[in-house]
């Protein structure tokens, strides 16, 4: 019998800029490639990734701070998690009330909040969120 | 990302290509939105486009609301299945039309 594969984890450390932070994408992108995921899986994850770390570089920290992000890439059995860890302001993006689109909207009325959220929350099989530690952690299992 | 136009008509065809996000948003939306100034009616065909995220359907909308305020036309066509999926999820094929192919979509900016 095939003996399952181990859990493995990755961890990524960047200053919570988006020009540096993204760098972060493309290496989850390439070990997922590695572990054989397939270009939709790929699309989710980096749509994720990509909001995720942009909320992160744009809202977690004041403009004078020079705060950190942490992305925990974990590759189990059957279905990977991804964990964001800031030390910014507490922010539940899970309380958070996108407005929708829809055609009720005039669309010179529209502005999209929180459309990103959104969009993470439709692409993941879970989300949850916790302060502990001084710690923003958003945990995302897909 | 890669923008490439031609004339057909009255209509604008813009064929966007690569990908749309937090990086070439910014781009997309001054680019398209000069072009809408020289003409308001606009077809995107999208089957070059691999990736949207929030910040590229944001760059989609705001040049949407030049063009209807010129009263114009933005359609969009061929989009590969996940920016479909993106577009489908954030409502915005309840706002602007889309569809399967370049001849509906020429059809419905021509009316």
């Amino acid at each position: 019998m095939k003996k399952p594969a181990p859990e493995r984890e990755f961890i990524f450390t960047s200053r919570a800029n988006y020009q540096e932070a993204s760098s972060i994408i493309e290496q989850v992108k390439k070990i997922l490639q590695e572990n054989n995921k397939d270009g939709e899986f790929l699309y989710r994850i980096e749509l994720i990734l990509e909001e995720i770390i942009l909320n992160i570089c744009r809202y977690a920290y004041g403009a004078e701070e020079e705060g950190e992000l942490v992305v925990r890439l974990i590759l189990k059995q059957d279905h990977i998690v991804v964990i964001f860890e800031d030390k910014g302001r507490p922010f539940n993006p899970l309380e958070f009330k996108p407005r929708i689109i829809s055609e009720q909207n005039s669309l010179e009325e529209l502005e999209p909040g929180g459309l990103g959220i959104f969009l993470v929350k439709e692409m993941a099989h879970e989300v949850s969120y916790q302060y502990r530690g001084g710690k923003n952690i958003l945990e995302i299992t897909l | 990302m890669n923008i490439e136009k031609s004339e057909c008509g009255k209509i604008l065809l813009i064929k966007v290509s690569g990908r749309l996000d937090a990086n070439t948003a910014k781009r997309f939306e001054e680019e398209c939105s000069l072009l809408a100034e020289e003409k308001n009616r606009l077809v995107m065909d999208l089957s070059g486009l691999e990736y949207i995220s929030s910040a590229g359907l944001r760059s989609v909308l705001s040049v949407g609301k030049k063009i209807k305020a010129s009263n114009g036309r933005y359609v969009f066509c061929n989009l590969q299945p996940m920016v479909k999926e993106v577009f489908k999820i954030s409502g915005f094929n309840s706002i602007f039309p889309m569809y399967d192919n370049l001849e509906d979509a020429i059809e419905e900016a021509s009316s």
